[in-house]
């Protein structure tokens, strides 16, 4: 059976259950055995190598469980068969070549990967086609023939050109999809770690993200809530402005200008907060999809004093940890004796400690503590 | 017609369906070829939002402006009409070409003012659609009109049809979610944009893979870090090792097994101290698995600044006069009331009398207990 003999609708058939693989990875064996049938191989796999030369994403058929293993015990002769490490860079994509083209096949019986991994099945050529070929990534689809299954013809070859150009526009577009993926990890990654509550809102108010403070936030209903899925204040006055201050990010269309709109608001407990709302540009994307998120809103994260990086202070000032320590009570506002009685050592001790501060960051007074605190203070 | 084609015209037609995903200006083509493939008279790509009846057409092949602008509003509801309207709409299988001629009797037609005043001018005497989609947003479709040079659709003309709508379909569900995966990554990297820190994403080996608006500032400026070939570096060689040996670190613990992140001391050029730290990312996929460059993140305390403090949410909470807020942030920033007074050019007792005024209308007792108060307010990023 070659491809000159598929039905129409068989061939249709086939070509979509390779795009299937753009949503669902976890098809590509389905769709690589369609081809192995189809065409009469008897293995077959797809690799994708990332630039640090590890197979990251890998699908086969028709091979032992224990076959990769295997491969890539004996990988370093790999290239061999194929003439030589760089001989594979050069077939132009979509192109199928065989390895009885690249070496003879004589030639074979001395290689070890040959000896161990494809005698050992049967196989006597490989069909392989590169799909991908950048500075980050290989990506290739091979087909293995078996001895007793024949020459792989030019019948087949066409079989398999008929294949290649689906095999990589869906390999293309999944990685699309990876990469948007890793996008969205990363920097929402990135945004959890953030001490603020942050939340990203529709023009609607319509919760889309938020991080975890924003989560914890939000459990507690203080200072932010969530009401049938939209971000609202307690208080009916700054609310009213919240909703504005949205709507107004909503139509600032470039945020070419990115503005804050700051909302004083108060906690539960009465202490105050703030929240900033931030315009998100707008973009259409694609088939006139618009973008949902129009504003990020960052709420204060509650009144954690802050904490001094005490490894940083050590190593730039010389500060021993209990020196750190009383510098961090001082800035909270606690006196020497509160100090001491918190620290359970005297205050003699205590005004040591603080000589000692001054003297190494080179600060005359409280204040100048205070003031040095606010630079060095974690952002996250 | 169908039948007849090659594996290999139908394989292309196919792949440049799917072409559309990546370069959604290919639909023309695309569409133009199939039109031509299967002796169709013309064919349109539309949106119809089966609520408030308004559609658009968003590609059309072999239509006149008239047809294609006035498709979708002067006659939105007139095309939901001819084939039912919108509640036999909902019943139609998707992927599959429906007929109108089959769908709705032709005697119903003369009434409608689409088929009046748009088709029966064209002489187009029928239409072949095939649903796409059916959700929220409303009903995308495929349509081919039949001019009555053709006479009826004809089996042959549907098989084919029927082959390619599969394609079609599946080309439209994946184009539309890699647009809403591409708008999201969009929209988190630009939070991460307004954010005040400098915030620059590294690989292991702390080459920059991303800095966000104000890490870009600083690059710029050399000042706390820079640019070196790619790499990010502090200003101060010794700083720069122990940035790169931290950054290090923090690849090779990747796992979430103990994330913990990383304080590195640096100072501006002008000595000022500031605080820089490492977080180690998560660097495997969740979809498959891969590996992506993004090792770390680094955090750069935004320049010398004392922390930002929004004069107008404190004097709203505490409907203190502006005089009145200035002195607090002086004070919060550690100045005395000497100080104050010299910045303000103000009398050393009127500092004071504004000091006490803070102190009674925030309810604080102490100088330490408004720089407690401000690190509240201090704006969130």
């Amino acid at each position: 059976m070659t491809a000159s003999d598929i039905a129409p609708e068989r061939l249709s058939d086939l070509i979509g259950a390779i795009y299937d693989c753009v949503l669902a990875p976890e098809s590509w064996p389905t769709a690589l055995e369609n081809i192995v049938e189809e065409l009469g191989f008897a293995t077959s796999a797809l690799s994708v190598h990332d630039h640090t030369g590890e197979a990251t994403s890998f699908a086969s058929t028709g091979l032992e469980p224990d076959w990769l293993q295997l491969a890539l015990r004996h990988s370093t002769s790999l290239p061999e068969l194929w003439g030589g490490p760089g001989a594979i860079l050069h077939v132009p994509l979509e192109e199928p070549i065989l390895q009885s083209e690249a070496t003879p096949r004589s030639t074979w019986r001395e290689n070890p990967y040959y000896r161990a991994v494809l005698g050992p099945m049967g196989i006597h050529d490989i069909a392989m086609i590169p799909l991908v070929r950048d500075s980050r990534t290989l990506g290739l689809a091979a087909f293995g023939q078996r001895e007793i299954d024949g020459e792989v013809d030019e019948r087949v070859k066409d079989g398999l050109r008929l294949f290649a150009p689906h095999l990589r526009r869906a390999v293309t577009i999944g990685r699309l999809f990876e990469q948007h993926a890793m996008a969205i990890a990363t920097f929402s990654e990135v945004l959890e770690s953030i001490a603020a509550g942050a939340v990203l809102v529709d023009e609607a108010l319509g919760i889309v993200h938020a991080n975890a403070t924003a989560r914890r936030m939000l459990s507690n209903s203080d200072p932010i809530l969530s009401r049938g899925g939209k971000l609202c204040l307690s208080a009916a006055l700054p609310n009213a402005v919240l909703g504005d201050a949205v709507r107004q990010a909503a139509q600032n269309e470039s945020a070419m200008e990115r503005r804050s709109i700051d909302i004083p608001v108060r906690r539960n407990d009465g202490s105050p907060a703030v929240l900033q709302v931030l315009p998100l540009r707008r973009r259409t994307i694609g088939r006139a999809v618009e973008q949902r998120t129009v504003a990020a809103v960052f709420v204060s994260s509650a009144a954690d004093p802050p904490r001094l990086p005490a490894d940083a202070m050590a190593l730039l000032f010389g500060l021993t940890p209990a020196e750190v320590r009383v510098f961090e009570l001082i800035i909270e506002g606690m006196t020497p004796a509160e100090i001491a009685q918190q620290l359970g050592v005297t205050v003699a001790t205590v005004r040591t400690h603080l000589g000692r501060v001054f003297e190494k960051t080179g600060c005359a007074r409280q204040a100048d503590l205070v003031a040095l605190a606010s630079k060095v203070t974690l952002t996250v | 017609m169908m039948p007849m084609i090659t594996r290999e015209r139908l394989s292309d037609l196919i792949g440049s369906i799917y072409d559309c995903i990546l370069v959604p200006e290919r639909w023309e083509s695309t569409l133009a070829a199939v039109t031509e493939q299967t002796g169709l008279s013309n064919c349109v790509l539309s949106m119809h939002n089966t609520r408030t009846k308004a559609g658009q057409i968003h590609v059309g092949v072999g239509v006149d402006e008239a047809f294609q602008e006035e498709a979708g509003v002067k006659y939105g509801a007139a095309v939901l009409d001819i084939w039912g309207g919108p509640q036999r709409l909902e019943s139609f299988p998707l992927e599959e070409p429906i007929v109108q001629s089959q769908a709705t009797p032709r005697s119903t037609w003369l009434a409608n003012d689409w088929y009046r005043e748009m088709c029966i001018p064209r002489k187009l005497h029928d239409c072949v659609t095939i649903f796409l989609v059916r959700d929220s947003h409303g009903l995308g479709a495929i349509a081919f009109g039949v001019g009555e040079d053709l006479g009826e659709v004809g089996e042959d003309r549907l098989a084919a049809l029927r082959v390619l709508a599969p394609h079609f379909r599946r080309a439209v569900t994946i184009g539309g979610l890699l647009d809403q995966q591409a708008g999201t990554a969009a929209t988190f990297v630009e939070a991460i944009d307004c954010v005040a820190a400098g915030v620059v994403l590294v690989d292991e080996g702390a080459e920059i893979v991303h800095a966000n608006a104000s890490a870009d500032t600083m690059l710029r400026a050399g000042n706390p870090i820079s640019d070196r070939n790619g790499r990010l570096a502090t200003s101060n060689s010794i700083t720069s090792d122990v940035l790169a040996e931290a950054i290090l670190q923090s690849a090779q613990c990747d796992a979430s097994l103990e994330r913990r992140s990383i304080n590195i001391p640096a100072r501006h050029s002008d000595g000022t101290p500031t605080a820089i730290q490492v977080l180690p990312l998560q660097q495997r996929s969740p979809r498959s698995g891969l590996k992506q460059r993004a090792a770390a993140a680094v955090f750069v305390a935004k320049s010398a600044d004392p922390p930002r403090l929004p004069g107008d949410a404190l004097s709203l909470l505490y409907k203190l006069t502006p005089a009145e807020a200035k002195v607090f942030e002086l004070v919060v920033e550690g100045k005395t009331p000497a100080e104050i007074a010299g910045l303000l050019a103000l009398k050393v007792t009127t500092v004071r009398t504004h000091l006490s005024r803070v102190f009674e209308k925030t309810g604080c007792a102490r100088q330490s207990d408004l720089v407690a108060l401000a690190s509240n307010v201090t704006l969130p990023v």
